[in-house]
């Protein structure tokens, strides 16, 4: 058998060196273009709009890679460019590149343009798809971006656009305002009280039981014999007793007709006090504005406060999580795991990506597109612990050909401790702003043709606890306002007409998920009062007309009521009154028969007396003649 | 029973010895197991490939294999044995001083695959050993 030979190929030098050539060859013909090719790919999709690099240079024996010619297409605008470099250095350390690692020992960034022309449009990537669960700053930025949510204004504005509100009557369902309730329940009450009226009437004596005492009172003759007169005198007393109690009862039930009487009358009356409830209602009904406009600075104001805090949304999503993970996860392979790249670092280690410095220059020329910038960029890693220093970010300057003056930042990201403090501050001096909508719906539009813009911001970032602070100004305003209806842009011509300047002030404390934001405006104090005057005379005009009508139909169904009701008092007066004089008139008789016997008593009690008095006079002369004649004393005759 | 299949003398020369045969499974295993060629040691065992006289068909056929266990599900266990690994506790010292020594930072030992990659790789190798000689034996019957 032929052996196959021993396992080292001594002959290997031809494979080798067509080996070393071809890496050679890739190194010099193709690697700076793959580089290229990747680094566009990789910041296209970071921007999410094309990015495009005109050459890049890399050099192993100089290690350094230099860019030239970054265009980022802006998303929003795809002929322009967001921003446009002109030139970017990297001189890498060996020590770094030995470790697998990237430190850029000094890098350098020139040239800087922003919103400037491109040749071509720029391809827009489609946005990404919308993450179940995002950052709550997220959502609470999104709700900033709606225009005009404010169901007031909108109901304000809705009012307005018209000659004001259309028949306020029409489709109004009378039956259910609470004046009419009130009305119906005071019928059925009163219907209820009828019944138990009637009911106490049906209790009461009849005509029957006087005529039976009055019989039994006619029974009742003075007596002859005195032994009698007590027993009459005590059948009388009953009968009374009897009589009064009928007459009590009778008088209970006038003074409850009475009561009820005035009672029904008095909620009769009452009824006017439901006609405020019925405004009330008819008011919510007709979405006639309360005037408290709770959401309008928000409203008004959130998306231009949006766009600034846009910029510490992409930081939050994107670059903080990258500063904080030990482990991120490695792309994945096709068909294949990535896996998980972690992360081993020592003390005063190196950081698989630190940036120690960079300087960012760029010179304005006469009439030339570039800004003039100046600025530096320190200790930004990706293991911010392994490094002395937090990161610094710092430059300032402006571009006068684009009328943007006075723009300085300063950033410092400290991420060397768990708890990590970012504090952004940005001033722009001045900027133009053009075309900008405040807010538009299909009735009305709002926004500015040009304004020149000034702002100051202030961002720290503690943990997630957020600190936001943010002061807008706006001046030279040229506004544009359009609305379908003459009314509603005629109010907002005066309203915003005369104002030259507009100051947003917005400050949001709180983690991101639960900010609470304050937002004052000059503009939303205008806007407001301008509201509420156009708007109270509408509302009060309104009021009244329901006022007027709601009295009328009030007023019909009270006269109704109470007519009916007194009626039906009356008729139950007119027939308790009978009872009550029956009552009367027999309690009458009984004290005359009482009367006629007491008469009687009194008479006989006088005839017994005179002849007691009679008998003892006789009595007392009969016994002075009998002395007289047994005391004959002389000179007085016999 | 002899080892004979069309073609068989191009996929396993006659006369190879076990060395070559284990070293062809060892070398198909890590590259095929591991995800990327793009790491210090794949890049290497290609370009030892230029002075080792392996079986090149075999050593395809065996990275082929490797390849397709990992994508219809060994995988997973890779990956979870380089996530334990790294995370073991007694080995930090040891990742730690790899991870900030010249080079091997480059092998991308870091990653949970690779790491996992090399490890099953070697840790089949018994499984290499008996293939090997089995082989051997058939191409000698």
């Amino acid at each position: 058998m032929k052996s196959y030979g021993g396992l080292i190929r001594w002959k290997f030098g031809i494979p080798l060196g067509l080996m070393a050539l071809a890496l050679v060859l890739y190194t010099y013909l193709l690697l700076d273009q793959q580089l290229r090719w990747v680094l566009q790919k990789v910041a296209t999709d970071a921007n999410g709009a094309e990015v495009n690099i005109q050459s890049l240079k890399t050099s192993i024996s100089g290690l350094f890679v230099e860019i030239q010619g970054i265009q980022v297409t802006d998303p929003e605008a795809p002929e322009f460019n967001r921003i446009e470099f002109g030139k970017l250095r990297f001189d890498l350390g060996a020590q770094g590149l030995l470790r697998g690692k990237v430190v850029v020992e000094d890098a350098s960034l020139q040239d800087i343009q922003i919103r400037s022309k491109r040749l071509h449009p720029g391809k827009v990537l489609p946005p990404p798809p919308v993450e179940p669960a995002g950052p709550g700053m997220k959502e609470k930025a999104m709700e900033l971006l709606q225009p005009l949510k404010d169901e007031v204004v909108q109901n304000a504005l809705g009012v307005l656009k018209e000659k004001g509100f259309e028949n306020p009557l029409k489709d109004i369902n009378w039956e259910e305002m609470p004046s009419r309730v009130a009305l119906k329940q005071l019928e059925n009450d009163w219907n209820q009280r009828q019944q138990t009226l009637e009911q106490l009437l049906g209790t009461l004596p009849k005509a029957d039981e006087f005529n039976q005492i009055r019989a039994e009172l006619k029974s009742i003759k003075t007596p002859e014999d005195p032994s009698q007169i007590q027993a009459s005198i005590a059948h009388l007393e009953a009968l009374k007793a009897r009589v009064q109690g009928n007459i009590s009862r009778v008088a209970a039930a006038a003074q409850q007709f009475t009561t009820e009487a005035n009672l029904i009358s008095t909620r009769i009356q009452g009824l006017d006090d439901f006609v405020k409830a019925d405004i009330a209602l008819l008011s919510q009904k007709l979405k006639l504005p309360d005037l408290d406009f709770k959401n309008l600075a928000e409203d008004l104001c959130g998306p231009e406060i949006k766009r600034y805090i846009r910029l510490f949304e992409v930081y939050y999503a994107k670059v903080k999580p990258y500063l904080e993970s030990k482990e991120k996860p490695a792309p994945a392979r096709p068909m294949r795991r990535g896996g998980t790249d972690f992360s081993f670092p020592e003390h005063n280690g190196i950081p698989g990506f630190w940036l120690k410095k960079m300087q960012i220059s760029s010179k304005e020329t006469a009439d030339g597109p570039l800004g003039d910038m100046l600025g530096k960029i320190s200790d930004f890693s990706s293991a911010p612990a392994l490094v002395a220093q937090p990161t610094h970010v710092q430059f300032e300057g402006g571009f006068k050909q684009l009328a943007i003056q006075g723009l300085k930042v300063e950033a410092t990201l400290d991420h060397r401790r768990p708890m990590g403090r970012d504090e952004v501050r940005m001033n722009i001096a001045s900027f133009p702003i053009a075309d900008r909508m405040l807010a538009q719906s299909k009735d009305y539009a709002l926004g500015f043709y040009k304004a020149q813009g000034a702002v100051q911001m202030s961002f720290l970032l503690e943990g997630d606890s957020v600190r936001l602070e943010l002061d807008s100004l706006m001046k030279q305003l040229s506004w544009k306002v359009e609305a379908e209806s003459e009314r509603v842009k005629s109010l907002l011509d005066s309203v915003f007409g005369p104002m030259n300047e507009v100051h947003i002030g917005a400050k949001a404390e709180g983690p991101w998920e639960d900010l609470k934001w304050q937002i004052s405006s000059n503009l939303v104090d205008q806007l407001r009062g301008a509201l509420r005057t156009a708007l109270n005379k509408q509302i009060a005009e309104v009021q009244e007309k329901l006022k007027q009508e709601l009295d009328k139909r009030l007023a019909e169904e009270k006269v109704k009521l109470e007519t009916r009701v007194k009626a039906q008092i009356q008729g139950l007066q007119d027939r308790l009154s009978p009872v009550q004089k029956d009552a009367d008139d027999t309690s009458t008789l009984i004290d005359g028969q009482k009367n006629q016997i007491q008469a009687a008593v009194d008479g006989k009690k006088a005839e017994i007396q005179k002849r007691i008095e009679e008998e003892k006079q006789k009595q007392e002369d009969k016994a002075k003649d009998q002395i007289k004649s047994k005391l004959k004393i002389p000179g007085l005759g016999k | 029973m002899a080892f004979s299949i069309p073609g068989r003398r191009l996929i396993v020369p006659n006369g190879i010895s076990i060395v070559p045969l284990i070293l062809t499974f060892l070398y198909g295993a890590l590259l095929g197991f591991t995800p990327s060629l793009v790491t210090l040691h794949s890049l290497l065992l290609i370009v030892s490939l230029c002075f080792l006289r392996l079986p090149l068909i075999l050593l395809a056929l065996v990275a082929a294999a490797s390849w397709a266990l990992g994508w219809v599900g060994l995988d997973v266990w890779i990956d979870a044995l380089g996530v334990q690994l790294l995370r073991e506790p007694a080995l930090q010292s040891l990742w730690t001083e790899m991870y900030n020594a010249p080079l091997l930072p480059w092998t991308r030992f870091n990653n949970s695959m690779v790491l996992g990659a090399a490890v099953i790789s070697f840790l089949l190798l018994p499984l290499w050993i008996f293939a090997s000689i089995g082989i051997r034996r058939s191409v000698r019957a």
